[in-house]
């Protein structure tokens, strides 16, 4: 809960309190100019901490927006700059820019910005987890030039990751100017990393998404509202500045027949086998790179440039983003044989960028190739089933989101991204069909997911947002038991209610108030006020009955564990009519808890 | 129970309970309105900025992409596709979404031969704006190069009624349709592309040379009638020799001989060295000569032309290698597998017939000799040698009278 710093009703009382004369005047713009008594207005709207929080989202929201755009065109002018303006750059350019570029990022990452290595969105995940919401501003400039020097030289990395992480870095600087708590300082981060991301893809949809299921690993209404408000700034912010388009324009798309989805399900296996082999690819190399000797740090990005320039020679498409290629891809402009080729070629050079520690992100990476591998599927499909009536097109898109879920570990993202990009919503039954899977097949036969992986690999131990999902709730029902004794009423008098209790084993019994709920009493009390002469005293008027909360068999059992407090034991009823069904006891609740750990 | 913990920006520790670093806090003595305050400025600052980058980074863009797409509209006009190709994909790069950059992409790939990629950009064009003439018509060209008929006149007829912008609608419209004109007599499919004529002739503005072009396109497709009227149409409109001779040829076609000499006289005096026209106007004064059916004819002049036609039918077969002998001698009797075996037998029973006092006295026999010369003529211009001129002109005067038993 959410402590007012001041109520806008105290807040004015007291600076009317407080207002010398002259400054009362100045009201009456009789002493003073008109910016001292704005100030002076200004001063007297005061915001909780929960609404400065939503405010603060916005201005985070265009913060990230206007410096995602920045980084865009950063990135574009770098190409710009190393390539010329040719489609087709000079070779011995090819082979040098991104070497050379990598020489300069190994240096600017290994002596002036040591935070910006990865992708950026492990290192926004450990400052929620680690430490307090807390992101350098000197990581946001890191990030914003190796990243635009790396992937506009053109290795094999996407600008999203970094957005993210630069988002989060502007709203964790926002956050601690503001000297927000440390609980909101926490929550900061996620959400100026949706708002990056929402920019660096246009989508804030799968951006909010996306925070939720890998950031934050949970829907919090706390947080909601401002990573949506953020997301959204951002959004209109890059819009406004880069046009409206979407990142790819998707070709129109038309079920005809359920048959086809047979076609969307192949393809869901062959993003699940690619996706798995792309992880065990990263997850091999990357070890081994990160444990050659200090100094080889500084060239590995020059060595990975250099390789991807020489994979570039051949495959000029898979160096940088990719976007504009994956565009093409959705317009049938490769052969189905040149779209596997760049499938491959693209995980080894985003695997060899990846792993030489070039700062840059996977999203973009991910995307070509889910494309790259949807429309050869789609070619080889087509090829042998001129029928089929789904475009090329339509399974690049479904491609995209189908290596998202394989790779990525994000089905729920990976779904929406596919709907918000093309704008269809009868793509949507091939896009489940096809990520599932991908899912299931790369978490079969790659138990870690990506980022949980790295972050493993970095020596830090992050929340595994894939494993929290799955971890199933206890709930009351699982530690109530059966109530052996008749239940009192309230008009009971004392001597009825021993009567009845005589044979039970229950020292503490249940007493049903009706519509006043449900009081507790124990039988030694019971017998006492019987000794006391209370014998046709109703149980409604003892003085030292305990009114009791009780507790419903769906609830969180964490729930019964905050309302047991010293009570020796809780009814548990029904919803429909508040019938007793059981009861739990505080050791009830810890032989669930040691049941459930045995068994994990 | 809250520990100590150290501050993630100094590494100072934060006393248990307190929630800033005290050395932070001691560092940033502003408040948070000021600090509001600053980021607000801030943000308008980036935002200037940032207009300042995205305004020029689109205004180098676009001229790149205007740049290669001069290239490559001059690499197209000389005919390097695949250079044009290069050249629109560098402009598009640069320009995404321009229409117009994706159409000329297409068309460079059309015209180097990759119809599916070129089908691909028209198709998302298509998508994006169905109702564009142009992409329409470049479907349309695309399809008729692979000779899908189906799909060309779908596209074609779209591009007609589609938004020209700022050409002139009718005018596009009119191109269009005689492109699409020509694929369907490319196609052989005539009774399509006479219905595009037609659809075109209840169009066209009140311009004499349109009118006829577009009589040369009816007497293409053979539509007489129709070309007829267009070439009359031009010459109440004002135009002359090629009108008159267009109109002269429709007339003859449809065998107004007499209409046809009227038009081919002006048009042969117009154009005194076209030898066609003058063969036209010859033959129809053929025609005109031999015809024993005219109603004004005297019965003298009427049985004079009935014999020269079956003396010319005589003569006919007799150069089709049957011998014709005389009146008195008997003949020898035919090749048995010539199909102008038959008419021949009828001819020399006839031949005592044809003569001034018998065709005088029994009228009905000119039917029955004309219908055999007609015969005779018809049957012998598929089998022998090239006719004379007045056997063509007893060819057309059969076809005239419907005679045909081909």
């Amino acid at each position: 809960m959410t402590e007012p710093l001041r109520t806008p009703e105290t807040a004015v009382a007291t600076e009317q309190a407080a207002a010398p004369p002259a400054a009362a005047d100045a009201g009456s713009g009789t002493q003073e100019g008109w910016p001292r008594r704005l100030f002076d207005r200004a001063r007297l709207i005061k915001l909780s901490e929960g609404q400065l929080f939503i405010f603060l989202s916005v201005l985070i929201g265009l913060f990230a927006g206007l410096l995602v755009v920045c980084f865009q065109i950063a990135i574009a002018w770098t190409r710009l700059r190393l390539f010329g303006s040719g489609l087709a750059p000079p070779h011995v350019r090819v082979i040098l820019v991104p070497a050379l570029a990598g020489l300069v990022v190994a240096a600017l990452v290994m002596k002036v910005f040591p935070r910006v290595r990865g992708s950026g969105v492990n290192q926004t995940k450990s400052a929620v987890y680690i430490s307090d919401g807390y992101v350098p501003f000197s990581t946001v400039v890191g990030k914003f030039i190796t990243c635009a020097l790396a992937i506009g030289s053109g290795q094999s990395l996407g600008p999203e990751d970094p957005s993210l992480q630069i988002g989060a870095g502007i709203a964790s600087a926002l956050g601690r100017r503001l000297k927000l708590s440390r609980d909101k300082l926490r929550l900061i981060a996620p959400v100026g990393a949706a708002a990056g991301l929402a920019a660096a893809f246009n989508a804030p949809i799968s951006s909010v998404l996306f925070v939720i299921e890998e950031v934050i690993g949970k829907w919090s209404a706390g947080v909601l509202g401002a990573i949506v408000l953020a997301a959204l700034s951002s959004t209109v912010v890059m819009r406004n500045f880069l046009g409206a388009e979407p990142l790819f324009r998707v070709t129109t798309y038309r079920l005809e027949h359920p048959w086809e989805l047979v076609a969307y399900a192949i393809l869901g296996v062959a993003g699940g086998y690619a996706s798995v082999f792309f992880v065990k690819l990263v997850a091999a190399v990357r070890p081994r790179l990160m444990h050659l000797p200090r100094r080889t740090q500084y060239v590995q990005p020059a060595v990975a440039g250099l390789l991807v320039g020489v994979i570039g020679l051949g495959f000029p498409q898979v160096m940088g983003a990719g976007y504009e290629v994956i565009d093409q891809a959705m317009h049938n402009q490769y052969t189905w044989q040149v779209l596997a080729l760049l499938a491959v070629f693209k995980i080894i050079a985003t695997s060899i960028s990846f792993t030489s520690g070039t700062p840059g992100g996977m999203f973009a990476p991910a995307l070509f190739i889910g494309a790259m591998l949807g429309g050869a599927v789609g070619g080889v499909e087509h090829h042998f089933f001129p029928t089929l009536t789904g475009s090329v097109g339509a399974y690049a898109l479904v491609g995209m989101g189908t290596l998202f879920a394989g790779f990525l570990r994000v089905p729920m993202t990976s779904v929406f991204m596919v709907l918000e990009l093309s704008g269809n919503y009868s793509i949507i039954v091939p896009v489940m069909i096809s990520n599932t899977i991908a899912y299931v097949i790369s978490r079969k036969y790659q138990k870690r997911a990506l980022f949980d992986l790295l972050s493993r690999q970095s020596g830090i131990d992050l929340p595994s947002m894939e494993e929290q999902r799955e971890e199933s709730a206890l709930l009351v029902e699982s530690a109530m038991r059966p109530y052996g004794t008749p239940v009192l009423r309230a008009e009971d008098t004392v001597s009825e209610a021993l009567g009845r209790v005589k044979s039970s084993p229950e020292q503490y019994v249940l007493v049903d108030q009706g519509s006043r709920g449900w009081s507790g009493v124990s039988r030694e009390m019971l017998e006492w006020q019987a000794q006391q002469g209370r014998a046709d005293m109703p149980l409604l008027n003892l003085p030292d009955r305990l009114r009791l909360p009780f507790l419903h068999p769906d609830q969180p059992l964490e729930v019964a564990l905050r309302q047991i407090g010293d009570h020796p034991l809780l009814p548990v009823v029904s919803r429909t009519d508040l019938h007793l069904e059981g009861v739990v006891t505080l050791e009830d609740v810890l032989r669930a808890y040691r049941a459930a750990t045995a068994q994990e | 129970m809250e520990l100590d913990r150290a501050c993630p920006q100094c590494g100072q520790r934060i006393p248990a309970g307190s929630v800033e670093c005290p050395r932070c806090k001691r560092r940033s003595p502003l408040g948070s309105e000021t600090i509001l305050g600053l980021s607000l400025i801030a943000l308008a600052a980036l935002f200037i900025l940032t207009g300042f980058a995205a305004r020029s980074y689109h205004a180098t863009y676009k001229s790149l992409g205007r740049e290669s797409y001069a290239r490559g509209e001059s690499d197209l006009n000389a005919g390097r596709a695949q250079a044009a190709i290069v050249d629109f994909r560098t402009a598009l790069l640069y320009t995404r979404d321009s229409d117009l950059y994706q159409l000329s992409l297409a068309r460079a790939l059309g015209a180097a031969g990759r119809t599916d990629e070129a089908r691909a950009y028209l198709t998302s064009l298509w998508e994006r704006d169905p109702a564009n003439a142009v992409v329409n018509l470049e479907l349309g060209r695309l399809a008729a190069r692979v000779g899908n008929t189906g799909e060309a006149l779908r596209y074609y007829h779209n591009a007609m009624y589609d938004d020209w912008g700022s050409r002139d609608p009718a005018e596009a419209r009119r191109t269009v349709r005689l492109e699409l004109y020509h694929f369907l007599m490319k196609q052989g499919d005539r009774s399509q592309a006479q219905a595009e004529l037609v659809a075109m002739a209840a169009l066209l503005p009140p311009d004499p040379e349109l009118y006829t072009r577009l009589g040369h396109l009816f007497l293409d497709v053979g539509d007489y009638a129709r070309a007829a009227n267009e070439f009359e149409g031009a010459l109440r409109l004002g135009d002359g020799e090629e009108a008159l001779a267009g109109a002269g040829e429709a007339e003859f076609s449809q065998g107004n001989y007499r209409q046809a000499r009227l038009y081919l006289e002006r048009a042969v005096h117009a154009k005194t060295g076209d030898s066609r026209l003058s063969g036209m106007l010859q033959l129809a004064n053929l025609v005109l000569s031999a015809d024993p059916f005219d109603p004004r004819l005297k019965l003298e002049e009427r049985n004079r032309r009935v014999i020269r036609a079956f003396n010319q039918a005589l003569s006919r077969l007799s150069a089709c290698g049957l011998p014709v002998a005389d009146i008195s001698q008997p003949s020898p009797p035919p090749p048995a597998d010539l199909k102008l075996a038959p008419l021949y037998e009828h001819a020399q029973k006839l031949r005592p017939q044809v003569q001034p006092e018998v065709l005088r006295k029994n009228p009905d026999l000119v039917t029955e000799i004309m219908d055999l010369v007609f015969q005779i003529e018809q049957t012998a211009e598929h089998e022998c040698r090239p006719p004379e001129p007045l056997d063509r002109a007893l060819v057309l005067l059969a076809s005239q009278r419907g005679n045909s038993w081909k």
